[in-house]
């Protein structure tokens, strides 16, 4: 049931309570404390990572996706969650996920069975590969379906968000970049700004470009400064601060500093 | 997954047609031919179409059928194996007077060799830009190359296939060009011109001459459309493609490297390179680049 | 209305997502599609738009009940979307299909971490005349000689000559012939020719699984074709639609050749240093899974792997040999 625009009170349909009486402590907060030193993600935010084109910006993404589905028994930033990838670029392996995550268990000192564990963790990723634009708005309808079902999904990755502009500014010549990366947001978000995951997704970005997408709380701009180093800047815009946080990317796993 | 109208050759405007119809796939157009034919006449057929597909040793027969061109210059011909051959594109590069245009003039009068002797049994077309084309000199070629055939002919005792200085000279056409614009107009409107002729070699001599007056930005633009003609061309009529290019220099930091025109993009589009120079009265070739991936040198006379 | 529930499977093949007929489901009868395409719905994707954005006119338009359009909704999202895999099971499914094709060469082998891995589109890009093709050739030789897999060729410019290719079997030469028979090669001279031949390798795949390696070369052939930077990306983008199709759902390892140039910027009066630029554009930068550089050296080929599919290990570089063959 969609909200009638004439009520003033918030209609929620099924899913919507479905999902707020499971999300019980489940969400991602505390999943990168450098990241977010006073506490978050919280579920219905929205965090865009940012930065050029040929910036590496899926390390975080795996990051984020392996601290996610590692169980929270090991490690404050493991959360136990399960997590949703739009997968357009094909730039996140199967491999990479389970190097990494392997990387994880080794630096935590973590004794138990890695290949259950390995398992487990798989088992709470879902990924959508998407093929064309079609693909992708199709895989937005059906998210409110799969976290409907998974109730212990708390975060949704896009990467990226405006895959397959080329195509899109062939039908339509005015379109610009910016315009088509508002148009896929506001799909998704309008789809699942209730439903108490947190949603993050990778827009690349010109080095001009100063443009904002509205409804976003957290921008990352990823720069890279060297081989293994990158910088993260920070943007809140609830409170509209900024900071950098460096990173290094040593034996697989991304070190905050 | 399927395959969106997008990418087929169709018009623009047809293609706009036919999305605000709600055909976005060409599975969709194939499945309502009829009802579509008024949009598409009967192109579609043409438009799906997929290239053969052969197999590498179907290649091969052809190939080893075909052969290649040579110049019959015993020195010269040790790095001209497997090079000129049908459907390719063989650079020639040097400075002026290294002996290019007079290869070209060989390999013009060679490729009307009959097949029993390795030629091709066809005819040539040279397509000059700079006035190095020299008939009297190709008649003095001509005059030799036949003594020589005569003699094998003899020996060999075929008596058909008769080649005579007039039956060589007739057998190369010959067009002159000025500017990059005409070239790119007579390579778009061959296709005409070589219907029904038994043209196997078609020499461009030079391609930087008629290049020269035009803006760099147009230049791009211009050898690749004249690279993707030549190739369709070629394909259609089975033909060999030798250019000649002219040297330039390009800076990199302080040295100046004397390197052929129009840089990497247009030698990535070439399928062999051959480099002549000429000190005295030797004169000098080296394969830069060919299918066989193999790099010679050769010294010969003119 | 009666309806039946059409039993959906989850197939993980991308089925037809196109116009709406009749045949779809049962609901779907011709009257309705008529009454939608009059109101501009035509395929799939358009009504799962309206149902999503206006139920109650879709509700008023069919004079379905809520229920049925909102099984309606299920089943054709279930039909015509992408598929969402659990990581766990793609990753089984993965380890049963997929395939690390060694390249014969030691240590490219050592270098790509065993082999090149099925699932993934590596570039092998240099200058040019730096053995690109070559090198194609020795990974297509290997392949062939060491199993009984077809090898797909794509060749934008001409520039296989199965001359020279059979001069790398003379190792084999009674099995030659039925070598070279292995070997499909498919010359294009067009971005058309070149996207139907892809889909007709996709819809030839699909049914049997006869090939495990596609070798494109070379693709700036294809790109500097046309000078509108909107067509040219486009073309690239719906090539690498397709390609990640092809890894990915057909098992494929993709290689594709690409050029390096090199350019100055600036005038004579400011000499600077030659750049070496990636052709095809950033857009096409960011697609391949691995890069492989070559750069020729005389006798030998040094090989530096600039992008990996697992790791770059800590030493990128090795050196190949040219040999009759094929590298070594």
């Amino acid at each position: 049931m969609d909200t009638d625009s004439s009520c003033k009170s918030r209609i929620e349909s099924g899913p919507q309570l479905f999902r707020r009486l499971n999300s019980s402590s489940h969400s991602i907060d505390g999943i990168n404390p450098a990241l977010f030193p006073n506490g978050g993600p919280y579920p219905n935010k929205v965090i865009e990572i940012t930065g050029e084109l040929n910036v590496e910006k899926t390390d975080l993404l795996v990051d984020f996706i392996v601290k996610s589905i590692l169980p929270t028994k090991f490690s404050k930033e493991w959360k136990s969650s399960g997590v949703i990838l739009v997968n357009t670029e094909f730039q996140i392996n199967i491999f990479r996920i389970i190097k990494v995550i392997e990387a994880h268990l080794l630096e935590n000192n973590v004794k138990e069975s890695k290949r259950h564990l390995i398992e487990e963790a798989l088992k709470s990723l879902i990924i959508i590969n998407c093929y064309s634009l079609e693909d992708t708005e199709l895989a937005f309808y059906s998210l409110e379906k799969l976290l409907f079902n998974n109730g212990n999904i708390n975060l949704i990755i896009v990467d990226n968000i405006a895959a397959n502009y080329w195509i899109a500014k062939l039908n339509k010549n005015t379109l610009s970049y910016f315009q088509h990366a508002l148009k896929m947001f506001d799909l998704i978000f309008n789809i699942i700004k209730h439903l108490n995951a947190t949603l993050v997704f990778v827009r690349h970005e010109n080095k001009d470009s100063k443009k904002l997408l509205r409804n976003i709380d957290h921008q990352i701009k990823v720069e890279c400064i060297s081989e293994d180093k990158f910088n993260f800047q920070m943007t809140n815009f609830d409170d509209n601060s900024s900071f950098n946080v460096l990173a290094r990317m040593e034996n697989n796993i991304l070190k905050f500093s | 997954m399927n395959q969106n109208i997008d990418t087929t050759a169709l018009p623009r405007s047809k293609i706009e047609e036919l999305k605000n119809m709600g055909y976005h796939y060409c599975s969709d157009v194939e499945a309502n031919l009829e009802d579509l034919r008024s949009v598409l006449n009967n192109d579609w057929e043409e438009l799906a179409k997929v290239p053969k597909v052969e197999n590498a040793l179907e290649i091969f027969q052809k190939e080893v059928l075909s052969g290649c061109i040579l110049t019959y210059n015993k020195e010269l011909d040790k790095i001209l194996q497997n090079v000129i051959c049908p459907q390719t594109i063989t650079e020639f590069t040097g400075f002026s007077g290294s002996g290019k245009s007079q290869v070209c003039f060989q390999l013009c009068i060679s490729v009307q060799l009959p097949k029993w002797c390795g030629g091709f049994g066809g005819q040539a077309l040279y397509i000059s830009t700079n006035k190095n084309f020299n008939s009297s000199r190709l008649r003095e070629l001509a005059k030799n190359f036949l003594r020589d055939y005569n003699s094998l002919k003899v020996r060999t005792q075929k008596t058909e296939y008769n080649l005579t200085e007039e039956s060589i000279m007739q057998n190369i056409h010959y067009i002159d060009i000025i500017s990059g614009e005409d070239l790119l107009s007579c390579i778009l409107l061959l296709d005409n011109y070589l219907e029904g002729k038994n043209i196997r070699l078609i020499v461009i001599d030079s391609i930087t001459q008629p290049l020269k007056t035009m803006e760099v930005s147009a230049r791009f633009g211009l050898l690749n459309r004249f690279f993707q003609q030549l190739r369709i061309l070629s394909n259609q009529f089975d033909l060999a493609i030798v250019l000649t290019n002219d040297l330039t220099v390009r800076f990199n930091e302080k040295d100046a490297i004397i390197t052929p025109s129009f840089g990497d993009s247009f030698y990535h589009m070439v399928n062999s390179r051959i480099l002549f120079s000429k000190n005295y009265s030797v004169f000098h070739a080296k394969l830069l680049k060919s299918l066989n991936n193999t790099q010679i040198e050769a010294d010969f006379y003119l | 209305m009666v309806f039946k529930l059409i039993n959906d499977m989850v197939s993980s093949f991308q089925l037809q997502m196109d116009r709406l007929t009749s045949d779809i489901h049962s609901l779907l009868n011709k009257d309705l599609v008529k009454e939608l395409h009059k109101r501009n719905i035509y395929t799939v994707i358009d009504l799962i738009k309206a149902i999503q954005v206006d139920r109650k006119v879709v509700e008023k338009i069919s004079k379905l009940h809520l229920r049925e359009i909102v099984d309606l909704n299920k089943f054709l999202l279930k039909k015509y979307g992408p598929c969402a895999e659990n990581a766990f099971e793609h990753y089984q499914r993965i380890i049963l299909q997929s395939a690390i094709l060694q390249t014969g060469i030691g240590c490219l082998d050592k270098l790509l971490d065993g082999g090149l891995f099925t699932g993934y589109i590596y570039e092998i890009c240099g200058l040019p005349s730096s053995g690109k093709t070559f090198l194609c050739l020795s990974l297509a030789r290997h392949i062939l000689t060491t199993t009984k897999d077809q090898v797909y060729y794509i060749d934008t410019k001409h520039d296989f000559s199965a001359t020279a290719f059979r001069h790398m079997l003379a190792d084999s030469k009674d099995q030659a012939a039925e070598i070279l028979s292995r070997l499909l090669v498919v010359r294009v001279h067009s971005r058309p020719e070149f996207l139907n031949t892809l889909f007709s390798i996709k819809k030839i795949l699909r049914v049997k699984q006869t090939s495990k390696l596609l070798i494109i070369d070379s693709l700036p052939a294809l790109y500097f074709l046309n000078g509108n930077h909107t067509e040219n990306n486009s073309f690239l983008n719906y090539t690498v639609n397709i390609l990640n199709y092809l890894v990915n759902e057909c098992n494929l390892v993709i290689l594709v050749t690409n050029l390096i140039t090199l350019w100055s910027d600036g005038d004579i009066k400011k000499v600077d240093v030659m750049k070496e630029r990636i052709s095809c554009g950033g857009y096409w930068a960011n697609v391949p899974n691995a890069r492989i550089k070559l750069k020729r050296k005389h006798e030998t080929c040094i090989v530096n792997l600039t992008k990996a599919v697992k790791a770059i290990p800590p030493n990128c570089e090795c050196e190949l040999k040219f040999t009759s063959q094929g590298f070594v």
